[in-house]
């Protein structure tokens, strides 16, 4: 039956679900993004209460005028945050773009001499038989007073507004005195009459205020507020800081909320289930941030919240409840001498401090150099044998080279070692261990790199130092049919940025000397000045639509402009119009797609691409979509594609193989990637478009095209999700820890498994500092990023950073070493992995869809990913602080079979306080009942176990 | 705090209601009350009191509707209905902030309205701001100053219809062009979270939809960019009433709604001395309507399909929106999406329909559901018939349509929805004002020539203005022509009739618009001259069925895809049609110009061919009226082989302009 309601999402499960996939496919593809950090709940109710938005309503131009003559500086109506407004005679306000909760805008009010000053804001929601919490961040030094207008309906229905003590909702005022932000919170006890309120503040001094909301409250909530309200400037909560040391005082707290908590679980069955309920809720939500073990520090909204619990417990428990002690709490800071790739030197040794290949990616049997340097960090000289060995697999090694050095005391001596990297792909180690002359062993370290000529394979894409792919984006003047073209400086085709054309090449150039690949970026239209004019000369490859038009983007939109298309392509001071009509500056959004229908067009378009990745050194090119066809009509006015569906699957494989033909003819390994991934062919289907047929997802008819994508080397594609860590409205699938690892690992069973392809996640945005001066107490996020990354690596992905994540390097040079047993297309997902695995663990950690075998000549190999749970299930916290402990106590059986276990190794990567290289350890083995046992070293993200098993 | 004044600056927080009063109310009246110095004006009817501000743009800042109590129109400074811009600018006009004159009027005992006009001062009276004082300040355009914006709105005694008489006046001894625009900014129930507004759009009824709780998100587009109807409407999702604009589709460039207000743009109209342009509409309150479908001058009506079972039930719901019906039937045909044939049909006596919502029903078994229908009606009265269609494709499609911005059918084709339901905007007509042209003469020869040139897709090839140098001393204006909109077109007959010669490059239909091409044809008929270059858009693939363009164009054009290819490696020779033409005199083909794309035309009688490529028409010369039409049919498209010659670079093209350009000019 069609429903008359319009909730935007019904209650029917299956377009429930639907719903929240096009949300994250929309949320991507916006790029939606919000306020990071915030440890507030993302504000539903008060409009803007953020002040993220901004506009001139209600505070106009002429708000603003009269607001000056009133004697208030204020910012011009346009800066104004939207729904927001000021009452009084004269202050001070403004509204700072960045600084705020999750560094955005905030508000930034000072009374002025007339006192008190009113901040205005909108709620407007006829109000619920329940009582609401009020809730504002703020610093600085001043009160705040927590007040609303208050409405209630007059008997015809007109509203009116309360103001009787008893009808109007009660405020409350607190003293705030502090540089961070802190969290005030006030109950709005429901009064009969109570209709509709918005939020008026009352403020005298100077405070900056954010993140502003009025939501519904529940049972427990109404006694955790009141009970916080009560607290506010007794000293009883902390008041002046944001991030704390969890110091004794913590600890003893800890343990009186533990002791509450006992005594609130044995009386709960006698507590009214509503109160009960909400309580749960409440204690499980805080839970991770206080009862977690080994927290060295604490958010003070949740410390507060525990304090506040703890009394509410006990009085409920009708335990003797008095006034909690003044806290006494140290902020938290962290200033670290982290640099990513440095060694900490030691005293009276001799060491290696660094260990630089001369590539970061090589291909097979390539020759290549290494620069190791050495120093004597004692007080004579020293003379010690410094031996280079190559490693691979897990731990098959060879010497490469042998030197003796003498070294003056406080000295360093550089040894370059050179060495083929033999045969083997994937990554590898150059170890350089030091011996005295006696033959002990001083100094050992390694560092990273990855061999393949097919590069996709082990591509890594970031800003960090094991990056070996560089890509630029929209940095052509077309995205199809890309010709030769003199300019020192160009504008984009579709990005509208200024380009130097010549200086990617250069960097391209540049880059490829270290090993590093470059691709650019390509769509599957013409588009601007160049594009245009290659329609202009082949009309007969573009996509028409029915007015014998060429056909409009369905993505992209936009209409030819043609005195734009009449200028000059150059952008920069060397640009000169021939006629001043025809001088306009470049405009982006002209696009016309081709039809590749026409094979003709596909392979013309291809060789284009080739021949400008000849003239420019680039490697490969990436297609921001797929080479399938759309539907449309030709040149001559014929529908392009036929009727039959499983024909055009067949179609886009045949063009597919057109483009390949020419771009990897004479080069195999020239770079393809696409933007393709498991999610996409559903959503195609739902257009009824042709687009992705032959995709092999659920409901397409074939998988001729997908087969025909992955029929080639180095050929890689992205599953576009940019922004987990983001807070603010974001909702898309990799949002939530185990929704995202669904989502990598149906991925990864449909590209990498199903069709031996290389799977890319990203690119992903951190909300986080990555200035390696500035780390913030997360340290860069270090245990949020750590926990992502190891789902990432479980799963088979690549990941493009688009930054320099000092927390990523842990997993980056991971991947790195051991990319054999991540990415290379014989390891294979072990279905039913309980038959073959037991885990055995103190607490659960994600296996059982990493588990993989690697056919071996002696038998197979087992390769186990034990990925811990972030301690924030239901969204990524990018401002968690504290490491997990270690998990110690895991234990990993095997049920091999006919075969023998006969050698089980564990590797992971560093932890933030270790020396920066993956931990490598040989377990010992045990049997019982029929199973072989291992114990797996304590890890705190990630840990990957390879089992080695011999046939019998 | 505790006794905060109520007078507080609260913007649209709150409805606080007029105190309307208990006693009998008259049937039509008007109140003047003076508040502060501002006059404001009530006029009301037993239904509905509508309060004008004059000095703020004459706009209305009260709208209640008296059953209910309800008003509709926000506190904020910019809220109102009857609120008048000008097309060209984007929001806002300074209209909206000058003091309107204004007067009460009847029509006998049925109707009172209030007249409100304002002559467009030299300030504040063309592009606006959202505030009187900086508003004010702007100097008003030359094109605008001193035309009369006028409007009347009635209250009928016995309904709740509004009606709207608006007109602009140009008092002026100059031609001018003008393009209103009307926006009511109001909210149904008090906030815009449960309004759903209704525009007709190519893709059929597009529904704006309101999120229903802050923090959601708005659903469906904002602008109708090819509107099909001339109506839009709101309805309250949970009172259930709504509002029903309806206006005249024939001038209307756009319909848009921002979520709480109703806009329509009109195209623009040249408005000669002494003469004056007039648009009227209607907005009419409905109760009961779960949607809507379809409105006009006669009927707002909704289709409402829904599975049941193997069956499709339709309910009809009808009711009338100016004045009451009799006779009414509707008669329904039901049409397969795909398989284009009827599955069912019925015809229901409807009999009398006034305001109240009338429901039929009727049902029908589809074969394949999922392929989708179109149900028609065809709705007749004694006086009027009305049609309208509405696509189903069943329960699970229609919600996806609304709320599922991937699910619309059929997508992939691109520049159309493909095998989508898709309705082709109906040509419009417009009878606007036109000039005494035997006033506007054509600009003669003498020098400096003026030469319009429209410029389209890919003209920068042609260097129009090198090739016709040395010709005679030519002042040109360059006309930047995107194929959807032309960036600037005479706004007037005296404008357009300055010109010697038009070119027309590469330009469809849909760039110029009817208003544009209609001053073409009329610059011809009275003696312009005109020049049509092929291309992309140009010819058969410029959209021009059933346009009068057709009639001064020399040559039949075969319709979409007429632009022919001569095959790859092929290129077709340009030859002399005729042996000796003076277009032809001075010219050498030696240099072997080569054609890779051209129109297939078929040149009507009495038109001289004067050059083919391949055989075929080439260069067109006619007259349409007192004017002179050439036509090239050459796209400037393909790429020869080595060696070859493009016509654009022969090195005859130049003396070919100038040549066609002297016989155009030619007594």
């Amino acid at each position: 039956m069609y429903k008359g309601s319009f909730k935007l999402f019904p209650v029917e499960p299956r377009w429930w679900r639907f719903g929240i996939l096009v949300i994250g496919v929309w949320s991507a593809l916006l790029g939606m993004s919000g306020a990071g950090g915030s440890q507030a709940q993302a504000q539903v109710h008060v409009r803007n209460g953020g002040f993220v938005e901004r506009g001139a309503n209600p505070v106009t131009a002429e708000v603003v005028e009269s607001y000056r003559q009133q004697g208030w500086q204020c910012p011009d109506a346009g800066k104004w945050p939207l729904w927001w407004s000021l009452f009084s005679n004269d202050g001070t306000v403004d509204f700072p773009y960045a600084g705020g909760m999750g560094n955005d805008s905030y508000a930034q009010i000072s009374s002025g001499k007339s006192g008190e000053v009113y901040f205005c804001g909108y709620h407007g929601f006829p109000l619920e038989e329940r009582n609401y919490v009020y809730t504002a961040w703020v610093r600085g030094a001043g009160r705040l007073n927590f007040h609303v207008i208050s409405y209630g309906k007059a008997e015809d229905g007109r509203a009116i507004q309360l103001t009787a003590p008893g009808e109007a909702a009660a405020d409350r005022t607190v003293k705030v005195e502090s540089q961070q932000w802190v969290r005030y919170r006030h109950l709005l006890v429901k009064t009969p009459p109570l209709w509709n309120v918005h939020p008026w503040m009352g403020i005298t001094g100077k405070l900056d205020i954010d993140d502003v909301d009025i939501v519904p409250s529940t049972p427990a909530l109404d006694l955790i507020v009141q009970a916080e309200e009560e607290l506010y400037g007794t000293g009883a909560l902390i008041e002046q800081l944001d991030v704390v040391k969890a110091d004794a005082d913590f600890q003893e707290r800890v343990r009186l909320y533990r002791d509450a908590l006992t005594a609130y679980g044995q009386a709960k069955p006698a507590l009214d289930d509503a109160l009960a309920a909400s309580l749960d809720t409440e204690i499980q939500r805080l839970a991770p941030y206080v009862l977690t073990e080994g927290l060295s520090v604490v958010r003070v909204p949740y410390y507060n919240e525990m304090i506040v619990l703890t009394q509410v417990l006990n009085t409920l428990t009708k335990k003797p409840v008095s006034p909690p002690a003044p806290v006494k709490a140290t902020q938290a800071t962290t200033t670290l001498e982290y640099r990513p790739g440095v060694r900490t030197l030691q005293p009276h040794t001799v060491m290696i401090t660094s260990i630089t290949p001369n590539k970061i990616l090589y291909e097979e049997e390539e020759e290549a150099t290494a620069r190791v340097v050495i120093r004597n960090t004692t007080d004579a000289e020293q003379t010690v044998s410094v031996t280079a060995m190559q490693l691979v697999d897990v731990d098959q090694g060879r010497e490469v080279a042998q030197q003796r050095l003498t070294i003056a005391a406080g000295a360093e001596s550089a040894w370059t070692v050179r060495y083929t990297v033999g045969p083997e792909m994937y990554g590898q180690a150059l170890e350089v261990r030091v011996t005295d002359e006696a033959g002990t062993m001083l100094d050992r370290w390694q560092e990273y790199y990855q061999v393949g000529k097919e590069w996709f394979r082990v591509q890594m894409h970031s800003g960090g130092r094991y990056n070996n792919m560089q890509h630029w984006f929209s940095a052509e003047p077309t995205s199809w049919g890309i010709q030769p073209y003199e300019a020192d400086r160009i504008v984009g085709e579709q990005g509208g940025m200024p380009i130097s054309p010549r200086g990617l090449q250069e960097y391209a150039r540049h880059w490829k000397v270290a090993g590093k690949h470059t691709t650019f970026y390509q769509n599957v239209h013409f588009s601007g000045i160049m594009g245009y004019e290659e329609m202009r000369k082949h009309p007969e490859y573009v996509l028409y639509d029915p007015n014998g038009q060429f056909a409009v983007d369905p993505v992209y939109g936009g209409y030819p402009d043609p005195m734009v298309l009449g200028s000059p392509l150059e952008a920069g001071e060397k640009r000169v119009a021939k006629k001043s009509y025809l001088d306009r500056p470049y405009t982006v959004w002209m696009h016309a797609p081709a039809n590749f229908a026409m094979e003709k067009a596909v392979e013309y378009g291809a060789r284009c691409i080739k021949a400008h990745a000849q003239r420019t050194g680039y490697a490969g090119v990436f297609i921001d979509g797929t080479v399938t066809a759309m539907l449309g009509y030709d040149y001559q006015g014929q529908r392009n594609l036929p009727e039959d569906r499983e024909a055009i699957a067949r179609l886009n494989a045949r063009i597919q193989e057109r483009y390949y033909s020419v771009l990897k003819g004479d080069d195999p390994y020239f770079g393809t990637w696409y933007n393709h991934s498991y999610r996409w062919p559903p959503i195609a289907r739902l257009t009824d478009s042709t687009l992705l047929l032959g995709s092999g997802t659920e409901g397409d008819v074939s998988d001729a095209w997908i087969r025909a994508v992955f029929s080639r080397k180095n050929v890689s594609c992205l599953m576009e999700m940019s922004i987990p860590f983001h807070t603010g409205g974001y909702e898309g699938l990799d949002r939530k820890p185990s929704e995202f690892l669904n989502v990598l690992c149906n991925n990864r069973d449909y590209i990498v498994q199903r069709y031996d392809g290389n799977a890319i996640i990203g690119y992903v945005y951190p909300p986080i500092s990555t200035d390696l001066e500035k780390p913030g107490v997360s340290k860069w996020g270090w245990p949020t990023v750590n926990y992502y990354m190891a789902l990432v690596t479980a799963s088979q992905h690549h990941i493009v950073i688009a930054d320099n994540w000092p927390s990523a390097d842990p997993a980056l040079q991971f991947q790195t070493r051991y990319s054999r047993f991540l990415w290379s297309p014989d390891i294979a997902v072990v279905d039913d992995a309980e038959q073959v695995i037991s885990v055995t663990t103190p607490e659960e950690v994600w296996w059982k869809r990493f588990v993989y075998r690697r056919e071996t000549d002696q038998g197979y190999d087992l390769i186990v990913h034990l990925v811990r749970i972030p301690p924030t299930t239901e969204r990524w916290d990018i401002n968690w602080v504290d490491e997990p402990v270690p998990l110690s106590g895991v234990t990993v059986g095997v049920q091999a079979g006919a075969g023998v276990v006969q050698e089980a190794h564990a590797m992971r990567p560093y932890h933030f306080e270790e020396a920066q290289q993956p931990v490598q350890a040989q377990l010992d083995a045990r049997v019982k009942d029929g199973a072989v046992l291992v114990d797996v070293p304590p890890f705190r993200y990630h840990t990957m176990l390879v089992l080695r098993v011999k046939a019998r | 705090m505790r006794n905060l004044p109520i007078a507080l600056f609260l913007w649209g927080c709150l409805l606080l209601l007029p105190a309307w009063g208990s006693a009998a109310q008259p049937e039509l009246s008007a109140q003047t009350i003076v508040k502060e110095g501002n006059t404001l004006v009530t006029i009301s009817n037993p239904r509905i009191a509508l309060t004008f501000d004059p000095a703020r743009g004459g706009r209305c800042v009260e709208c209640t509707l008296r059953d209910s109590g309800e008003q509709l129109i926000g506190r904020d400074a910019v809220s109102g209905m009857f609120i008048d811009h000008w097309a060209k600018y984007t929001w806002p006009s300074g209209l909206m902030w000058l003091p309107y004159e204004y007067r009460i009027v009847k029509d006998g005992e049925k109707r009172i309205g209030i007249q409100l006009w304002i002559t467009v001062p030299a300030t504040g009276g063309g592009k606006g701001s959202d505030t009187v004082a900086s508003s004010l300040k702007q100097p008003t355009t030359k094109d605008l100053v001193g035309l009369v914006v006028k409007k009347t709105i009635w209250l009928h005694a016995e309904h709740d219809v509004i009606l709207v008489n608006q007109a602009i006046e140009n008092p002026t001894t100059e031609s001018r062009s003008v393009a209103p625009y009307i926006q009511h900014n109001l909210n149904m129930g008090g906030a815009r979270f449960y309004n759903n507004w209704y525009m007709p759009s190519g893709q059929g009824v597009v529904v704006h939809i309101q999120p229903d709780k802050e923090g959601g998100r708005n659903i469906g587009p904002d602008w109708v960019l090819d509107p099909t109807a001339g109506w839009m409407a709101v309805r309250h999702r949970q009172s259930n009433r709504g509002m029903v604009f309806t206006f005249d589709y024939n001038y209307i460039q756009r319909i848009y709604t921002c979520g709480m207000t109703a806009e329509w743009f009109y195209d623009t109209v040249p408005l000669g001395p002494g003469k004056t342009f007039k648009y009227d509409y209607a907005i009419t309150p409905v109760k009961d309507f779960a949607d809507f479908v379809h409105a006009s001058s006669h009927v707002v009506a909704d289709l409402r399909p829904d599975e049941d079972g193997g069956t499709v039930r339709v309910a009809h719901d009808i009711a009338a929106t100016t004045r009451p019906l009799r006779d009414v039937t509707a008669q329904f045909t039901v049409i397969g999406w795909k398989s284009k044939k009827i599955i069912a049909e019925k015809t229901i006596n409807i009999g009398r329909v006034g305001f109240e919502k009338v429901r039929n029903t009727f049902t029908f078994t589809p074969s394949a559901l999922a392929d989708g229908v179109v149900i028609k009606a065809l709705v007749r009265g004694a006086d009027f018939t009305d049609r309208y269609e509405y696509y189903y494709a069943g329960d699970q499609n229609e919600y996806e349509r609304r709320y599922n911005p991937f699910s619309t059918k059929g997508q992939a084709l691109a520049g159309t929805r493909g095998d989508a339901y898709l309705v082709t905007p109906p040509r419009k007509k417009k009878a606007f004002d036109k000039p005494d042209f035997r006033r506007i003469p054509i600009a003669g020869v003498e020098e400096p020539v003026r030469c319009l040139v429209v410029f389209g897709l890919f003209t920068h090839v042609l260097n129009i203005d090198d090739a016709l140098a040395g010709w005679r001393q030519v002042n040109y204006t360059w006309a930047n022509c995107p194929p959807n909109a032309v960036e600037w077109f005479p706004g007037t007959y005296e404008e357009l009739f300055a010109y010697n010669t038009v070119v027309l490059s590469d330009v469809n239909y849909r760039a110029l618009g009817d208003i544009g091409f209609e001053m073409l044809c009329d610059y011809v008929e009275q003696g312009g001259k005109l020049l049509v270059i092929g291309g992309p858009y140009a010819l058969g693939n410029g959209e021009f069925e059933d346009t009068r363009f057709l009639e001064v164009l020399p040559v039949e054009l075969s319709g979409p895809f007429d632009l022919k290819w001569a095959g790859e490696g092929k290129s077709w020779t340009l030859d002399a049609a005729t042996a000796k033409h003076r277009v032809l005199t001075g010219i050498s083909f030696a240099q072997d110009p080569r054609v890779f794309w051209r129109h297939a035309v078929t040149p009507k009688p009495g038109a001289e061919v004067v050059l083919t490529a391949g055989g075929k028409p080439l260069l067109v010369l006619g007259k349409y009226g007192k004017g002179r039409v050439a036509v090239l049919t050459c796209s400037p498209t393909g790429v020869g082989e080595h060696g070859e010659t493009p016509w654009w670079e022969w090195d005859g093209w130049s003396p070919l302009m100038k040549n066609i350009l002297s016989w155009l000019n030619a007594a």
